[in-house]
C-alpha cells in the first residue's frame, strides 16, 4: 500500500439489498484538491459514507490516509473533516457554540476547542455574526460555518458534499477561494459537485463516477490540455480577405462566423502565421484560443461511453 | 526583532495540539444538551418548581419532630390531622412517635417521590423529547458521525442529558431534603438507620432516572417530529394509568393483583420505590392496623413483577434506540 | 414590442424593499436575470407572473398588466424556485393537474402532460411519487409543469439548482430549442456559465435596482472605469512584459505563471494592435491571446462588487 494516496479502494462494493451503490471500485487518489463528479445515483454519497467509516462496505477494501476503513474508523475520523450538503445545524446554537461543540466531539479539550473555534471562524470570514444564532444565517454563511466545523480539529483531509450548491456567485467565489487556500496549506480536499465550472476552478484532479463505478480519473490539466493545432480566432475586419491569407499560408479554416474562425494550424508552434495573416489582411485580431475540451465535454463523453451498450 | 503573524494575511493556520480519547466525547454531548435545554425559561421554571415536593417533605419531617415533643398538648391535634392527611396514614392517638420515626421518614420520602413523578413527566416531555428527534429533523447527525463519535457514545450522551434532568428533579432535591431534615430534626433514628435511608433514597432516584431516561430516548429516536414524541410520552405515562384505574375499580378491593396490576407504569415505579424504601414492610411491622395505612400504599402488587415489567421495557428501549442510532449513523453521509 | 415592460416599478413588503423604481424592457429570446441573493429576482418574477401586485409603477407582459388577468397569465409558464407541490402525487398526476388548472380539458390535458414530460426527459419516472424524486427530477417535473400549456413566455427561477450535470446539459439544450421555436424565456441562475451557454442578453439587478442590461460584451465595454485585462501565453514572457511596461496605454503588467503575461489597459483595441505587431517583430511565439475579464462571471463581479476602497 502506498502512503502517497489520500485514499485507496480495492474492489470496493456496497449493496443496499438488491441495489448496488458501489460496484467494485478500485481507485487511488493522490493528495490535492480533488473533484468527485457524477450524475445523481452515481455512488458519490455512498463512497463518502463508506470512506468515513459510517456505512460498512459489502466487500472489498479501502483505506483513508493509510488507515483501514473497517478497523480504524475512529482514527480516520480524527484526521478528516466532513461538510455535509444539508444544513445540519442544531437549533438554538450560535456559530461559536456550534464549532466549539464540533471540536469537543473531535476530542479537543475545552481551551483548545475555544481557541481553535475563533481561529477557524476568523479564517472563514465570520465576523460578529458568529455570536448570533446560526439558524438566521444566509446560505453562504451556513456553508462557511459548516466548513469551520469541519476544520476545527485541523484535519489532514476534507470531504465536501456539494459545497457551492445553491449559493450566489459571490458566495461561491468566497467558498472556492477558501478551498483553494486549504489545498495550498497542504490539506487534501475531496469535493463532490454538480457545478463543473466550480470544479474546473479549484480542483487539480477529478474522479468521474457513474452507476457505482469509476469512469475516469486523472489530472484536470491533462484532461483540459489545449489542442496543439486547433484554434478559435476572434477578429474584426474583412473576414474573406483574412480567410484567404490564412489559406495562403496553409492554415485550414474549419468554420467561419461573422467575427470568429475555427482553424487548424499546419503544425505545432505556427501561431505566428495567424498573426501575420491578420496583419496582412488588415483584420484586427483580439482573441486566439486553443481548443480544449471542457470538463463538461469530458464528463458527458465518460457518461455516454458507459451508457452505450 | 520584527515578526509578521500569519494571521495578518488570513492564511490557513495548522493546529499543533493533540486530540483526547474519542471514547470521552459523550460528556461534550451531555454538556451541550444541558446548556441548550437550560436556554428555555420554561425548563428553568420546571426545575425550580421541582423543589416543591422536597420542601414539602422537609416541612412534614419538621412538623413530625415538633409533634414528638408536643404529644398530649392542644397543638398536637392539628399536627396529627396535618400529618395524617399528608402521609395518608392515620396516626391519631400514636403517642410513642419515636418508635415510628424511621418508617414515617420513609413514608414521607415515598410521598415525595410520588409527587415528583408529576415533575418527571413534565421535565422529560420538555427536555427529553427533542434529544434525538431534533437532530433527525435538522439532519444534524453528520456532525456527530463524521467525528470520532460512535453510536454508543452518542446514545450514552443523549441518555445522560435526559437522566441528568430527571436527577435534578428527583435525586438532587431528595438528597437535599434529606440533608436539611437531618439538620433541622433529630434524624430518623440511629446513624445506621439514616445511612440506610440515604442509600435507599439514592437507589430509588437512580431507578427513576434510568427508566424514564431510557424510555424517552427510545421514543425520541422514532420520529423527527418532537410533537409526536411528546404526545407519545404523555400517552405512555397516562393511558396505562387510566386503564389501571378502570381495572382496579372493576375488581373487588381485596382481590390479589397479578400481572394485571402492573399495567400502570407509574404504579410500577411507585411499587418499586415502595419496595426500595421498605415502606410496606416497615408499616406492616408496626403496631398500626393495616387499614390505617392502606391509603398510603398502592394495591398489593409483587414488586418483582413490577420491576420485571419496567426492566423488560427498559431493555427493549435500549435495544430499540441502539438499533435506530446505528441505522442513523450509517445514513449520516448518504442522507 | 417588448415582451415584458417595467415602468418605474416598485414592490415592497412592509418595510422590506423588493424592487425599487425599475424601468426596463425585456426583449424576445432568452434573457438571463442575474443578481446576488436577495437582489429582487424572485420579486420581479412574481410580478411578471401576476402573483404579486406592484406597490407602485407598472409592469406589462405582452402589453397588458398580468395582475388578475387570466388571459395574460395563461400565456406564461412559470417554474418557481421552491418545492411547492404535493409530494404524494406522481409526476404525471402533478403535471396533468396543473394542465387542468391552466385550462386544458380531459384528454388534451393528458396528452399535453405526456408531451411536456417527454420533452423534459421524465417519461421513465412520471409514474413514481414526487416524494421519491431527486432534486434534479424535481426540477425537471417543475419545468414540465411550466411547459404543459405551451406558453409563449417561460419564467424560470433557478431551474438548475441541485440538478446534476446531465440534467443541466439537457435542460440548457431544451431551453435553447424552445427559444429557437419562438418561446421567450426569462431565466435566473447563480451559475453564470450556464446562463452564458444560453444567451448573452442579461438583466442584472442588485438591491432591487437595475445594475446593467443588454449584451454582456457591450456591458463590459461600457464599464469605462475598469481597465481591460488581457492574458497572453507566450514563450518569452519576460521579454514581452518588459516591452509592455514601456507602453503608455498599459497601466499594469504581471506574470502570474512563467508562460503567461497579464496586462491592464483602458484602450484594448490599440493594445491588441500593438501587441500583435510586437509579437511578430520580436520573433516571439504565442499560445493564446484572450480577454481575461469579458466573461459574464467577470462582468457580474465588477457590477455587484461593493467597492470598499
Amino acid at each position: 500500500m502506498t502512503m502517497n494516496y489520500i485514499f485507496q479502494c480495492q474492489q470496493l462494493t456496497k449493496n443496499y439489498g438488491r441495489i448496488v451503490a458501489l460496484r467494485g471500485v478500485t481507485l487511488g487518489v493522490q493528495p490535492g484538491v480533488v473533484g468527485l463528479l457524477g450524475p445523481n445515483g452515481a455512488g458519490k454519497s455512498t463512497l463518502f459514507s463508506v470512506l468515513l467509516g459510517q456505512t460498512p462496505a459489502s466487500s472489498g477494501a479501502a483505506s483513508v490516509l493509510g488507515l483501514d476503513i473497517r478497523r480504524q474508523q475512529r482514527a480516520i475520523r480524527r484526521r478528516v473533516g466532513f461538510v455535509p450538503e444539508n444544513d445540519c445545524l442544531i437549533p438554538g446554537m450560535s456559530g461559536t457554540g456550534y464549532v466549539y461543540f464540533a471540536g469537543r466531539l473531535a476530542g479537543m479539550s475545552h481551551a483548545d476547542a475555544m481557541q481553535r473555534t475563533h481561529e477557524v471562524l476568523d479564517y472563514v470570514g465570520m465576523e460578529e455574526a458568529r455570536y448570533r444564532s446560526a439558524e438566521q444565517y444566509s446560505t453562504g454563511m451556513k456553508q462557511r460555518l459548516k466548513l469551520a466545523q469541519a476544520l476545527v480539529h485541523d484535519p489532514d483531509m476534507l470531504f465536501l458534499d456539494e459545497p457551492t450548491n445553491g449559493m450566489d456567485p459571490q458566495g461561491r467565489q468566497v467558498m472556492l477561494s477558501l478551498i483553494s487556500d486549504l489545498g495550498r496549506a497542504g490539506i487534501s480536499v475531496i469535493m463532490s459537485s454538480h457545478l463543473l465550472p466550480d470544479v474546473e476552478r479549484v480542483c487539480e484532479r477529478v474522479v468521474i463516477m457513474g452507476g457505482g463505478e469509476v469512469l475516469t480519473e486523472g489530472r484536470l490539466e491533462e484532461m483540459n490540455k489545449p489542442h496543439p493545432t486547433l484554434y478559435r480566432v476572434e477578429f474584426t475586419g474583412d473576414g474573406a480577405s483574412f480567410h484567404r491569407r490564412l489559406t495562403d499560408v496553409s492554415v485550414r479554416v474549419l468554420e467561419q462566423a461573422e467575427s470568429s474562425l475555427q482553424i487548424a494550424l499546419p503544425e505545432e508552434g505556427t501561431q505566428r502565421l495567424v498573426l501575420q495573416a491578420a496583419r496582412d489582411s488588415g483584420a484586427r485580431l483580439f482573441g486566439l484560443h486553443p481548443k480544449r475540451s471542457s470538463l463538461e465535454e469530458t464528463f458527458m463523453a465518460a457518461i455516454q461511453r458507459q451508457r452505450a451498450p | 526583532m520584527t515578526t509578521i503573524s500569519g494571521d495578518r494575511v488570513n492564511q490557513y493556520q495548522r493546529w499543533q495540539g493533540a486530540l483526547g480519547k474519542s471514547h470521552w466525547t459523550w460528556p461534550a454531548i451531555v454538556r451541550n444538551g444541558i446548556t441548550l435545554a437550560l436556554k428555555h425559561n420554561k425548563t428553568r421554571i420546571v426545575l425550580l418548581t421541582g423543589g416543591i415536593p422536597a420542601v414539602t417533605a422537609v416541612g412534614v419531617l419538621y412538623v413530625l419532630s415538633l409533634l414528638e415533643s408536643l404529644v398530649g398538648t392542644d397543638e398536637a391535634k392539628g399536627m396529627y390531622d396535618l400529618l395524617s392527611a399528608m402521609l395518608r396514614i392515620n396516626i391519631h392517638g400514636v403517642t410513642r412517635l419515636v418508635e415510628f420515626r424511621d418508617v414515617l421518614w420513609r413514608s414521607t420520602f415515598l410521598m415525595m417521590t410520588g409527587m415528583q413523578m408529576f415533575w418527571v413527566l413534565i421535565i422529560v416531555a420538555r427536555v427529553g423529547t427533542p434529544l434525538i428527534a431534533n437532530d433527525l429533523k435538522h439532519r444534524a447527525l453528520p456532525i456527530y458521525f463524521s467525528k470520532p463519535v460512535t453510536p454508543a457514545t452518542y446514545l450514552l450522551g443523549k441518555w445522560a442529558v435526559a437522566a441528568s434532568f430527571v436527577a435534578l428533579i428527583t435525586l438532587v432535591p431528595s438528597f437535599a431534603a434529606f440533608a436539611v431534615s437531618l439538620l433541622l430534626t433529630d434524624g430518623p433514628g440511629t446513624w445506621g438507620q439514616a445511612a440506610r435511608l440515604a442509600n435507599d433514597l439514592i437507589l430509588t432516584g437512580m431507578f427513576v432516572c434510568v427508566t424514564s431516561g431510557t424510555a424517552i430516548i427510545a421514543l425520541s429516536s422514532i420520529t423527527s417530529d418532537q410533537r409526536y414524541v411528546t404526545v407519545g410520552w404523555v400517552a405512555i405515562c397516562l393511558l396505562p394509568m387510566f386503564a389501571q384505574k378502570i381495572i382496579n375499580e372493576s375488581l373487588p378491593s381485596n382481590a390479589t393483583m397479578g400481572w394485571i396490576g402492573c399495567i400502570s407504569l407509574r404504579d410500577d415505579i411507585f411499587v418499586v420505590a415502595e419496595h426500595l424504601l421498605h415502606v410496606r414492610k416497615g408499616l406492616a411491622a408496626t403496631s398500626l392496623p393495616a387499614e390505617r395505612f392502606a391509603q398510603a400504599l398502592t394495591r398489593p402488587i409483587d414488586p418483582a413483577k413490577a420491576a420485571t415489567v419496567l426492566g423488560v421495557l427498559t431493555v427493549s428501549a435500549i435495544f430499540f434506540s441502539w438499533r435506530r442510532v446505528v441505522r442513523f449513523s450509517r445514513m449520516a453521509a448518504a442522507a | 414590442m417588448a415582451v415584458i415592460e417595467l415602468t418605474q416599478l416598485s414592490k415592497w413588503y412592509g418595510e422590506v424593499i423588493g424592487l425599487n423604481n425599475v424601468t426596463a424592457e425585456i426583449e424576445h429570446g432568452i434573457t438571463g436575470l442575474l443578481g446576488p441573493n436577495g437582489a429582487g429576482k424572485s420579486t420581479l418574477m412574481g410580478l411578471a407572473t401576476g402573483q404579486l401586485r406592484p406597490s407602485k409603477g407598472g409592469i406589462r407582459v405582452f402589453g397588458e398588466s398580468p395582475w388578475d388577468n387570466p388571459s395574460v397569465i395563461s400565456r406564461i409558464g412559470y417554474c418557481p424556485e421552491g418545492d411547492p407541490f404535493w409530494q404524494k402525487l406522481t409526476g404525471f398526476q402533478f403535471v396533468v393537474f396543473l394542465a387542468r388548472m391552466s385550462g386544458l380539458q380531459g384528454a388534451s390535458a393528458r396528452r399535453a402532460a405526456i408531451d411536456a414530460i417527454e420533452r423534459t426527459g421524465m417519461s421513465a419516472n412520471a409514474g413514481r411519487a414526487i416524494r421519491g424524486y431527486s432534486k434534479g427530477m424535481r426540477q425537471r417535473i417543475k419545468i414540465a409543469q411550466a411547459l404543459v400549456h405551451s406558453p409563449e413566455l417561460l419564467i424560470l427561477d433557478e431551474p438548475f439548482t441541485g440538478a446534476d450535470p446531465i440534467a443541466r446539459h439537457e435542460l440548457t439544450n431544451l431551453f435553447r430549442e424552445l427559444a429557437a421555436q419562438g418561446v421567450h424565456i426569462l431565466v435566473s441562475s447563480h451559475v453564470l456559465h450556464e446562463v452564458e451557454a444560453m444567451t448573452r442578453e442579461m438583466l442584472m439587478i442588485d438591491h432591487g435596482r437595475i445594475v446593467a442590461q443588454g449584451d454582456v460584451q457591450a456591458v463590459r465595454k461600457s464599464l469605462l472605469d475598469r481597465p481591460h485585462v488581457i492574458r497572453v501565453r507566450v514563450d518569452q514572457s519576460r521579454k514581452l512584459a518588459s516591452q509592455l511596461v514601456g507602453w503608455e496605454l498599459v497601466s499594469g503588467v504581471s506574470i502570474p505563471q512563467p508562460d503567461t503575461v497579464l496586462f491592464e489597459t483602458k484602450s484594448p483595441e490599440a493594445a491588441y494592435e500593438r501587441l500583435n505587431s510586437t509579437i511578430l517583430s520580436d520573433g516571439m511565439n504565442v499560445q493564446e491571446i484572450a480577454a481575461a475579464d469579458e466573461s459574464l462571471e467577470a462582468v457580474f463581479g465588477y457590477l455587484t462588487h461593493r467597492e470598499s476602497k
